[in-house]
């Protein structure tokens, strides 16, 4: 959103916009922004489990934008806010998900019944949805390398370094990838 | 492999590819759209059509996530 657009919003007390105004945003989101917006849902709802899709995801995220429950902070691009309101979301919606599935095993030593520390469906539909990103980038070897450091939470510098890549080539993978993830969301 | 958390891998991922769809420049999110035969104009029409019917007034009324998943497993296992 624009800085000028941003500037005539209004902030409550703790600093955080009105959820009338989180509104007003929505609305003058730019096109381009709004294409950001749904492939960024897409993303994340990505191998959900319990059948949720990317609709329903933008959906709560919005809802609760609107209803207040989730406060917009000051300097915080719009996009930025929403994606970080879906990842919670999809958070919330895994913790449930393993929580509602987890196993209960005896402990060897008292016998005790404990939580299995983790259960198939789980981990299947993660691994199946990593499985189904880094096959968006089968030929890329590159891009391949690149979502392996991700994954392990490493920054650009460490990747870098870790797979000899260079500045140059890094920066160009990470353009390639960022059209294959629009692309993606544009289907 | 053992103690392998994949959801974990996977927040990492996507917490790191949401950033860059963020940064993509407007110039090529609008050069990809005329490209793949997506116009920009009529995503960001469907994403305002979206936007809107929760916008004007239906937030309330909008089913959780929660009620969500409970009848999509509930027509699962009528069927």
């Amino acid at each position: 959103m624009e800085r000028a657009e941003r500037n005539r919003l209004r902030f409550v007390p703790d600093g955080t916009a009105a959820a009338g105004d989180v509104g007003c945003a929505l609305r003058a989101l730019s096109d381009a922004d709004l294409v950001r917006l749904k492939t960024l849902a897409r993303l994340w709802s990505r191998g959900l489990p319990g059948g949720l899709g990317w609709t329903d995801v933008l959906n709560e995220a919005i809802v609760r934008s609107l209803d207040g429950s989730r406060r917009w902070p000051p300097d915080v691009p719009l996009l930025a806010f929403l994606s970080g309101v879906m990842r919670s979301i999809c958070d919330e919606h895994w913790r449930r998900a393993r929580r509602d599935h987890a196993w209960l095993v005896a402990t060897p030593d008292t016998g005790e019944a404990v939580a299995a520390p983790d259960n198939p469906e789980r981990v299947l539909a993660a691994a199946q949805a990593l499985g189904a990103i880094n096959g968006m980038f089968a030929d890329d070897p590159a891009a391949l390398k690149i979502l392996a450091g991700l994954a392990a939470g490493m920054t650009a510098t460490d990747i870098r370094l870790h797979y000899d890549m260079s500045e140059r080539d890094y920066d160009s993978t990470r353009k390639r990838m960022r059209r294959a993830l629009l692309r993606r969301g544009l289907a | 492999m053992k103690g392998w958390q994949p959801d974990i891998d996977l927040y990492h991922l996507l917490a790191a590819l949401g950033q860059e769809v963020i940064d993509t420049p407007d110039e090529d999110v609008r050069a990809l759209c005329g490209q793949f035969g997506a116009p920009i104009s009529g995503v960001a029409r469907d994403m305002r059509a979206r936007i809107a019917a929760i916008n004007d007034g239906d937030a309330g009324r909008s089913p959780t996530l929660r009620d969500i998943v409970a009848r999509r497993e509930q027509s699962i296992r009528s069927h």
